[in-house]
């Protein structure tokens, strides 16, 4: 049997994607059938990556309880096993596929709260890169600055939700039990918008207001400074742009920027 | 084109430990007197804190990168982005070993997450060959191949497992990192006698030792071992140990401790008896 094929078999099985039987007369060893011995490749992936998944879904593991996670975990990784072999990134997306499971009808914040656990998880293991100061900045001209376009640091995020779930993860995070008894989940009619960023190592995450969290979403998405002000002054007539571009480079959350028009910086 | 790859300066043939993330500042703030430590490659594929807890520790230490993804027994081709960022991390640190394992794991675009065994064939020799030649061009140096712990065998092959090693190491000019404790587990499993083995591994080629913990799970009239690198090494696994720098010489030995992370002070106390053996032996 040629290499490719027999890999091809074995993934298959490992993956729950095929039941083994072509496998009986290539798999040998005493005592044990072929499938309980491939069942111990099974349960190593199974069981490693289940682990992956609670390592980054810490608190909504913890929410859900931890057999309906290993199961739901289960579920999502015979679905979309791992492309790569390096799992930092494994898992994006988990927090959809929460969010399509019915059984969690009665927790409707879980998916948000998954995802802002993929952002904290994303930003503390995103690649290093050079940070933008306030003395480059200040090097941009006054004509130019307008049609600045940044380019943000792999560790930003942003979100919303309209649950606490920041509070949530926090009261989790630091298991203070007389605070988790007394905790409510609470629906807001106004979302909360969340930035999550990683200053000298360390994530951080801010509930900000909406005026300020449409200027970020508006340069995250590619639009030049003016527009993104026009934007945030739409929310908030007082939008105080010198504060929310400080705010964004105490955070370390820019790593360069772009004139429209000129060549990349 | 193949090369005789230089080492970087020759290690020291003393024992060192597997650094987890549980006792990165422990390195920092301890600064336990051991030789050297080994991470898992991918672990280090970010940035941020673990990968600067990474250079702030091998300031003190030297380091080996030990791999798991590469999946150099895939009849695919090893992936460009995977070995990319290995590049990338063996300029960041410099590492006295680059290792990876004598297995697959990739296959139909999905990563298995576990290491499993080919069959040693003329097909699987010619794949390994190819893609450990082109890593090693990649990199611009040597790199150690690992034994796998195997719970079956094929029914098929043309080699035993030491002929399969003996010529990837001719063919490509790779060196060995010789797991004692797999040699133990594979061949509990398949009943055969890990002395012999010992014996026909071709000793030039072993650059590094590991050394680690498996446990044993009966299954109906017998005990299958299994090697989850969760307890300290056993007994058996230290005379095999002995019984082979016997046979090929002092090596630098690792030890690795990949779950179930104790405190560092007990991975400290494996790594001093295994110093003990070491230092028995003539240089």
């Amino acid at each position: 049997m040629r290499l490719a094929t027999l890999q091809h078999l074995i993934s298959d099985y490992i993956l729950f994607k095929q039941e083994g039987s072509k496998l009986s007369e290539i798999i040998q060893g005493d005592n044990l059938s072929h499938l309980e011995r491939l069942n111990i490749y099974r349960n190593n992936t199974l069981i490693s990556l289940q682990e992956c998944l609670r390592g980054t879904y810490n608190v909504t593991s913890q929410i859900v309880g931890q057999e309906f996670f290993n199961q739901i975990a289960k579920n999502y990784i015979m679905r979309d096993p791992p492309r790569e072999g390096c799992l930092l990134f494994y898992g994006k997306g988990f927090p959809f596929f929460l969010s399509k499971q019915p059984e969690l009808g009665n927790l409707p914040y879980i998916a948000d709260l998954a995802r802002f656990e993929w952002n904290m998880q994303s930003a503390f293991h995103a690649a290093d890169c050079p940070i933008l100061t306030s003395e480059y900045l200040s090097s941009i001209g006054p004509s130019k600055l307008g049609k600045t376009i940044f380019k943000f640091h792999p560790a930003f995020h942003t979100m919303q939700s309209s649950y606490n779930i920041d509070e949530l993860w926090l009261v989790h995070e630091t298991k203070k039990i007389n605070s988790l008894d007394h905790f409510k989940i609470i629906k807001n009619r106004i979302k909360n918008s969340l930035v999550i960023y990683r200053k000298d190592c360390q994530v951080y995450f801010e509930n900000i207001k909406p005026a300020q969290f449409s200027f970020v979403v508006s340069l995250k998405d590619g639009n030049n400074l003016i527009k993104s002000f026009e934007k945030a002054q739409s929310k908030n007539k007082k939008f105080d742009l010198v504060q929310a571009i400080q705010a964004l480079i105490s955070g370390h959350s820019i790593m360069g920027y772009k004139i429209k028009g000129e060549k990349n910086e | 084109m193949r090369n005789n790859y230089q080492k970087k300066s020759p290690p020291i043939a003393k024992a060192g430990v597997g650094l987890r993330y549980q006792h990165h500042q422990d390195f920092i703030d301890l600064k336990p007197k051991i030789s050297w430590v080994e991470v898992h490659s991918e672990n280090y594929f970010g940035g941020g804190m673990p990968v600067n807890y990474l250079q702030r520790i091998r300031e003190n230490y030297e380091l080996s990168l030990h791999g798991v993804g590469l999946s150099l027994g895939s009849s695919e081709r090893v992936r460009k982005t995977h070995i990319k960022m290995v590049q990338k991390l063996i300029e960041l640190v410099s590492p006295i070993f680059v290792s990876e394992h004598l297995s697959w794991n990739i296959t139909q675009d999905f990563y298995l997450n576990d290491l499993i065994p080919v069959p040693y064939t003329q097909e699987s020799l010619r794949i390994f060959v190819r893609n450990i030649d082109e890593v090693q061009n990649i990199f611009g140096r040597q790199i150690l191949i690992e034994n796998p712990s195997a719970y079956f065998q094929y029914s098929f092959g043309d080699y035993s497992e030491t002929e399969f090693l003996s010529h990837l190491v001719n063919k490509t000019k790779c060196g060995l990192l010789l797991d004692i404790n797999n040699v133990y587990v594979t061949c509990h499993n398949q009943h055969t006698d890990p002395l012999t083995y010992i014996k026909q591994i071709p000793a030039n080629a072993i650059q590094e030792i590991h050394l680690a913990g498996h446990a044993a799970k009966v299954i109906d009239d017998g005990v299958i071992l299994l090697d989850d690198h969760g307890s300290k090494v056993a007994d058996d696994v230290w005379q095999l140990y002995k019984k082979a720098i016997d046979i090929f010489g002092i090596k630098p030995t690792l030890i690795e401790w990949d779950s179930n992370i104790p405190p560092l002070d007990i991975l400290i106390k494996e790594a001093e008896i295994a110093n003990r053996y070491l230092e028995v032996q003539p240089t």
